[in-house]
């Protein structure tokens, strides 16, 4: 079931309907009944991955109770180990089964043993199976550190791995910041429901009328890349980071706004990231949950950037790789991972990875010339490093971003292109490229490149990006605030004119449908 | 909890009138000429009172109707064309409507008009809703569906409106996307798949001819993108039914056209020479 479907609403109402009417609003009447829903919600997709998401909570539960019965350091690390190799074996069977073994037949034909016979399975990739794994591993974790205590309440624990606003998507919810809500009485607060409301609505402005809209152009785009100049093809790198902010935060926006319905309060899982200064800053402001678990079990304990200069660089490689990773088997995650974290090094180890902290031009509506180049070259290099997430393969992603510089075959650079299929001619051809700029031709390609940017796009979606723009005023105004329509009230007193605000985005966004809608990180 | 159902109720409420003026306001019923595609409807009438006296009929796009208006006719040559936008399957439908409304079939002559670009239409495009879903897409015409036109249509959103007839008057239309068509010439499955079902629709009725031709081209078309075209119809078979249709096509200069470099400013210009170069055609 997703957010945006017909379905999700009136389950959405059933649920709120009963949730709030269970007699003496019981905790774990509630509890068990946000278990039943949530397994419903999930099933609602393919019934026979709940036994996946069942597995992977006992496990966790049962392992939360052996740390209970010892004080031995190392029994409690073989607990550990049980619960990181079973809930990392079934992400990694499901999830990276095939990847691993294309990797590895093309390590055997690069050293001339190429495997003829296939071993490849026909794997359904589990719906949010990254999202609740990382959820669950964290309350191991944490137990094992002695952060938090073990609960024995099976229905609490199982309702907190599979609470349905953020099952499939996220937020990563830490158990320490959800589990104790799932354990106290809830009452129903009049302000955190219309809040939650209000941020469902722009949910699904943000994937209705911006992801959605703009994923017809960007498939284009990207899938006929070798026809385009490299105006569209920006373009299109551009759209796509509408595309896939509109499309998760918009998802995490609807779970939120969702959760504060029953009571729950999830964590915040982005701030404006494109109205970052730099790239630190973006990553503290994009996917906060992920980075944030990234931080303190991974980067962290392999000694975060407390140790030599060399080591540090090895864990931010390791970190954003492996974040990479966690998108999707594919090496173009590891790209952008890798694309990443070099951009990250240099503030890192120059130590201004934290200088730009706090809201953007406080209390300022129009940005000095300074933040907006920053804000806008931020911006640029983050679509740059969408071209690998985006692309289906390497090669792909690096000839986009060659037509993007007018790198095509046929024209005097066109080793570079060649580089991009066959890395091993790099050598060879690097004579030929410096003989090339000896005899001066490198100054009609930079010509050519600026008239390839610099030139209208052939696919020119006027009203798509007059409602870009729109959006993105609106974010800016609003930044201050959790998500845009938060401060309504304040802007727009007579109650009158919000609800026909309210009623104008609910109309537009019901008869704005397109063929296919499917939230981008479920697949993760 | 009672504050929160009764803003709820109230917002509910005022969202319902909202709604209710907003569909007043845009999908207020219009007549056949105000619709939103009323050429295609001029051409079903035209399709179904056909008069005894036609001996040849046109089909065709928009630019097939700025030659020949389907508004006019003359004794001799009978208009049915109206606009890309209701595909090759509108056009099977038309023909197949008048062919059976015709007494004599064996004497027709019939001319498809259209340019290379309106062969790539797949049931996909913007303008699907008004001029397909509303016209075509009637119990009537099911059998003349094949199992691909519905899989296209079963993707056009709200099509299970038009049932209701407030909606089917109305020029409203879900706010579809533009159709994101690579920008070279091809042809769809869909068309492939009616302009067979033309030809074999004209063989069972013994039809004197038919024969597909293409309007004018301005002389900044890129011609290249031809060769491409016709052996995309060679690879389909269609080659046939193409006969002819590269060597009759006509450049006029681009300052002839409008903005959109497919319709010409002025069709008068077009009319005697192409006309006649038709009328040979047709006949020959």
């Amino acid at each position: 079931m997703q957010f945006n479907s017909i379905d999700f609403p009136i389950f959405l109402i059933v649920v709120f309907a009963i949730y709030w009417s269970i007699p003496g609003r019981k905790v774990q009447t509630q509890n068990l009944f946000l278990l039943a829903a949530s397994y419903f919600f999930y099933g609602w997709w393919d019934w026979r991955f709940l036994s996946l998401v069942a597995i992977s909570s006992l496990t966790d539960f049962f392992i939360g109770i052996a740390f209970l019965k010892t004080k031995n350091p190392r029994h409690r690390k073989l607990l550990l180990y049980a619960s990181l190799t079973c809930n990392l074996g079934i992400l990694a069977f499901f999830k990276y089964y095939n990847f691993f073994l294309d990797s590895l037949y093309a390590a055997f034909s690069i050293f001339g043993n190429p495997i003829t016979e296939s071993a490849h399975l026909n794997i359904i990739l589990p719906l949010g199976i990254s999202f609740y794994t990382f959820q669950t591993l964290s309350y191991t974790i944490d137990v094992y550190r002695g952060k938090i205590c073990s609960t024995h309440k099976l229905i609490d624990f199982l309702a907190y791995v599979s609470f349905f606003p953020q099952l499939v998507a996220g937020p990563i919810e830490r158990a320490k910041h959800l589990l104790p809500q799932f354990q106290k009485q809830r009452s129903f607060d009049y302000d955190q429901a219309i809040d939650g409301l209000k941020q469902i609505l722009w949910g699904l402005v943000k994937k209705l009328l911006i992801a959605d809209a703009c994923a017809p152009h960007v498939a284009e785009i990207f899938t006929n890349h070798h026809d385009y100049k490299g105006s569209t093809l920006l373009l299109g790198a551009i759209l796509f980071a509408f595309q896939i902010y509109g499309d998760f935060s918009g998802y995490t926006d609807m779970a939120i706004g969702t959760a504060r319905l029953f009571g729950f309060k999830l964590s915040k899982n982005f701030a404006y990231p494109y109205f970052s200064r730099d790239i630190a800053e973006f990553w503290r402001r994009w996917h906060i949950s992920l980075t944030s678990w990234f931080k303190e079990y991974l980067y962290i304990p392999l000694g975060g950037s407390r140790c030599g200069t060399l080591l540090n660089v090895r864990n931010t490689f390791i970190v954003f790789i492996v974040s990479g990773l966690w998108h999707g088997a594919n090496w173009t995650f590891i790209a952008w991972g890798a694309f990443n974290a070099m951009l990250f090094l240099p503030l890192l180890l120059t130590r201004k990875n934290k200088i730009n902290q706090g809201t953007i031009n406080q209390g300022s509506l129009i940005p000095s010339g300074k933040v907006f180049f920053q804000v806008a070259g931020t911006f640029f290099l983050t679509c740059i490093g969408w071209v690998f997430f985006r692309s289906e393969t390497l090669t792909d992603a690096f000839q986009y971003l060659a037509g993007i510089a007018s790198i095509r075959e046929g024209d005097p650079f066109e080793v570079v292109h060649r580089w991009f299929n066959h890395p091993e001619k790099v050598t060879s051809d690097m004579r030929v490229i410096f003989d090339k700029i000896l005899n001066g031709e490198l100054v009609p390609h930079i010509k050519e490149v600026f008239k390839s940017v610099f030139t209208l796009p052939e696919i020119r979606p006027r009203d798509l990006i007059l409602t870009l723009g729109l959006f993105s005023l609106i974010e800016w105004t609003q930044r201050e605030h959790e998500y845009a329509l938060r401060n309504i009230r304040a802007i727009i007193r007579p109650r009158l004119l919000r609800f026909c605000i309210y009623s104008a985005i609910l109309i537009k966004v019901t008869l704005t449908p397109v063929a296919s809608s499917t939230f981008i990180y479920f697949q993760f | 909890m009672k504050r929160f159902l009764q803003q709820f109720g109230l917002f509910s409420i005022f969202l319902s009138i909202s709604s209710a003026v907003y569909f007043y306001a845009f999908l207020y019923p219009h007549k056949e000429i105000e619709r939103i595609g009323n050429e295609t409807y001029i051409s079903l009438k035209k399709a179904v009172n056909v008069p005894p006296e036609v001996k040849t009929v046109i089909l065709g796009d928009s630019t097939g109707n700025q030659i020949y208006p389907n508004t006019e006719y003359n004794s001799e040559i009978y208009s049915l064309c109206c606009n890309q936008a209701i595909s090759m399957a509108g056009q099977y439908i038309l023909l197949y409507k008048f062919l059976q409304n015709h007494q004599d079939p064996q004497a027709i002559d019939i001319l498809l008009v259209a340019r290379p670009s309106s062969f790539r239409n797949n049931l996909d495009q913007r303008f699907v809703y008004n001029y397909f879903i509303k016209p075509f897409y009637r119990e009537e015409n099911k059998d003349l569906l094949t199992s691909h036109a519905e899989k296209q249509i079963r993707q056009i959103p709200f099509r299970y409106l038009v049932k209701i007839p407030f909606i089917r008057k109305s020029n409203w239309s879900p706010n579809l996307n533009e159709d994101h068509r690579p920008h070279y010439f091809h042809i769809s499955e869909l068309s492939a798949e009616y302009i067979h079902k033309m030809q074999q629709l004209c063989q069972e009725k013994n039809v004197k001819s038919f024969k597909i031709r293409c309007t004018f081209l301005s002389k900044e078309f890129p011609r290249e993108q031809l060769s491409g075209f016709n052996k995309e119809i060679i690879k389909l078979g269609l080659d046939q039914e193409f006969s002819g249709y590269f060597n009759t096509l006509k450049y006029y200069g681009q300052e002839l056209f409008m903005n959109d470099k497919v319709h010409l400013k002025n069709p008068a210009i077009a009319d005697m020479d192409l006309l006649e170069k038709r009328q040979t055609s047709v006949r020959e």
